[in-house]
């Protein structure tokens, strides 16, 4: 497929699909729907409001709000319009949002209703868009004076937890996305019959780009799930015969105990134990997978249809995906960053090797830093990022002679996948696939009275659900004659303003100065060799 | 109506199995998010464990309000008497 811009896309869209369903979530009765037809007249709705609040082409607009039609229509509106969107992270607190917000120099905010609080007295406030009320927006045939959209254009700016104490704004272009976009029928077979159930965050690029831009291309059908909750997925899964999900790995983990937990309550653990092993067996010794057939029950509750999961965001537990293997299902792990749009491989429904991230997707370049056989990662394409906004010094530390140096450490085999063997940052990776940058808490916490200075690093879990994952523990020296109670006091409102994943979930303290090098920085590395976390 | 002893035991056993944690590790008056390290996906998963074991429907958006197991057993308990 030739490479459009995200404008032609959504025209291209309704003359191809016309009234087939292109988005749609569950209401009391039934689905909410929308076809082709239908996105290309709302977005027309939407870019004629924006217009007359004053978007030009180049103007960034923000967009916040939980899943649902309304936000992708809304993010396809802006972009088409070469309006740059800055979506936000439904989680964040207002004073976040507000920051983000200003830094991108947002003209207009596009949001859920219950976000209106959030630009309460500020220039933004009188410059929204509601996404409950798009209907209420007056017909039009179009925006007035539309600017010809380039594939160069940019057309999102992704704010990421920065490593310098403010997040970065990934700047990702037409091009990007949609180098991704246009390939993922090659990869993964995607046409008109998919039927994707979206169910992480849309502002998150992998969503945005996988599970949203890639099946909207390709003519699929997205339903939003109304709840995270497992059985309403389920119940989301057999109503609309969902073929495809992407998840990240926290996400599969509580799919696979609940359905482990459900075996138990039925006293069916040793008939599910004999199944699983003649599954293996089978597999193992003949390349069968009967998973399908001895476990038609389960692929029953998940609707009969999925041809597979997606897993992203973080690294997925190779024995999870042997499990759901066993049963049948097959987990699809792809390897990326949002300054890579966010795909750089991915492993694909004919080459699925447990353990690796798969080969660099087509147009992708992938190399090891220095022609080492293990060593920092390398990535070209069009898929790299323009830059960070407003950040040229640190695009130039990340992108070098083109090549993106995505911090992470692997190496690739003779047959051409790769492999994640850890990382060369000091980035921290929750189960759920979000990133926390330390130096952006330090730089938070430090801010605090009662902290002299403070060392966040990343832990593994040693027990429970998220055990082998990692979580943000702050070595902390307090304040002269601040005691420990007290900075734990503060640590607590402090972790009150912050998006639930970037919490401090466990405090060190220290009395010395902490260890820097000359020109002051700490040595985060020398920290957590004295701490025995490495 | 469920005495909220029992409930707090039960809706603590509930969330001892989900995050595969042992029973002993559960206060109620501890933070869920930040002493249990409970993230909204977990959290959901457990309203949906509590809406199974008693047949409620516990709206999403608590996850905003619900700070500690006492907090869910507060919740559960009204929903329970309505």
């Amino acid at each position: 497929m030739q490479l459009m811009t995200i404008t032609e896309l959504v025209a291209r869209n309704a003359r191809q699909y016309g009234r087939q369903v292109a988005f749609q979530m569950r209401e009391d009765n039934g689905y909410r729907q929308y076809s082709f037809d239908d996105v290309l007249e709302i977005t027309k709705k939407i870019q004629t409001r924006l217009q007359k609040l004053g978007v030009v082409k180049g103007d960034r607009v923000g967009l916040i709000g939980e899943n649902r039609p309304e936000w992708s229509m809304a993010w396809l509106a802006i972009v088409s319009l070469g309006g740059v969107v800055v979506p936000l992270d439904a989680v964040l607190r207002q004073e976040e949002a507000r920051a983000l917000l200003a830094d991108s120099e947002a003209k207009v905010l596009i949001c859920a209703e219950r976000f209106l609080e959030y630009v309460q007295g500020t220039p933004l406030e009188k410059q929204i868009i509601i996404l409950e009320k798009l209907a209420e927006l007056s017909s039009t045939n179009g925006p007035d004076n539309s600017t010809a959209v380039a594939l160069d254009d940019l057309a999102s700016i992704v704010y990421t937890s920065g490593t310098t104490g403010f997040p970065k704004g990934v700047m990702l272009s037409h091009r990007n996305f949609m180098s991704i976009a246009t390939v993922a029928d090659q990869l993964f077979d995607i046409g008109p019959n998919d039927n994707f159930l979206s169910v992480l965050p849309l502002h998150h690029t992998f969503e945005t780009t996988a599970g949203f831009l890639s099946a909207y291309t390709l003519g699929a059908r997205i339903t939003y799930a109304e709840s995270l909750k497992s059985h309403n997925l389920l119940r989301n899964m057999q109503e609309t015969g969902t073929t495809i999900m992407c998840g990240v790995p926290l996400l599969y983990q509580l799919l696979f105990d609940g359905i482990n937990r459900e075996v138990e309550e039925k006293k069916l653990t040793r008939l599910f134990a004999v199944l699983t092993a003649i599954s293996r067996f089978f597999i193992k010794y003949f390349q069968l997978n009967l998973g399908r057939q001895l476990f038609a029950t389960v692929h029953k509750k998940f609707g009969g249809k999925i041809r597979f999961f997606v897993s992203g965001g973080a690294a997925i537990d190779p024995n999870l995906i042997r499990s759901f293997e066993a049963m049948g299902f097959i987990i699809i792990q792809g390897y990326g960053m949002t300054e890579a749009a966010p795909i750089i491989s991915a492993n694909t429904l004919k080459n699925n090797p447990i353990g690796a991230v798969g080969k660099p997707i087509p147009g992708v370049e992938v190399k090891i830093a220095g022609n080492e056989l293990v060593g920092e990662i390398l990535a070209k394409g069009p898929n790299i990022m323009k830059g960070y906004y407003k950040r040229p010094e640190i695009t130039a530390e990340i992108i070098k002679a083109g090549w993106l140096h995505t911090g992470d450490v692997g190496y690739i085999d003779e047959k051409g996948d790769l492999y994640i063997t850890g990382r060369s940052k000091d980035v921290i990776v929750t189960a759920s696939g979000v990133n926390v940058y330390p130096d952006e808490l330090e730089f938070l916490l430090n801010k605090l009275p009662e902290i002299k200075e403070s060392c966040i690093v990343g832990d593994k879990v040693k027990a429970g659900l998220r055990k082998g994952s990692e979580e943000v523990v702050a070595i902390i020296v307090p304040a002269e004659n601040v005691s420990q109670a007290a900075v734990e006091k503060a640590v607590k409102a402090f972790n009150q303003t912050l998006a639930d994943y970037k919490r401090v979930a466990r405090i060190i303290f220290r009395q010395e100065e902490l260890p820097k090098t000359r020109l002051l920085k700490v040595k985060r590395f020398a920290m957590r060799q004295e701490l025995g976390l490495i | 109506m469920p005495d909220k002893n029992v409930l707090t035991r039960e809706i603590s056993e509930l969330v001892a199995k989900i995050i595969k944690l042992p029973l002993e590790k559960i206060n109620p008056q501890a933070n869920l998010f930040n002493d249990l390290g409970i993230d909204s996906l977990v959290g959901v998963e457990i309203f949906a464990a509590i809406d199974k074991k008693y047949r409620i429907e516990v709206p999403e958006n608590k996850l905003r309000s619900v700070q500690t197991i006492a907090d869910l057993v507060a919740t559960v308990q009204g929903m329970l008497n309505k």
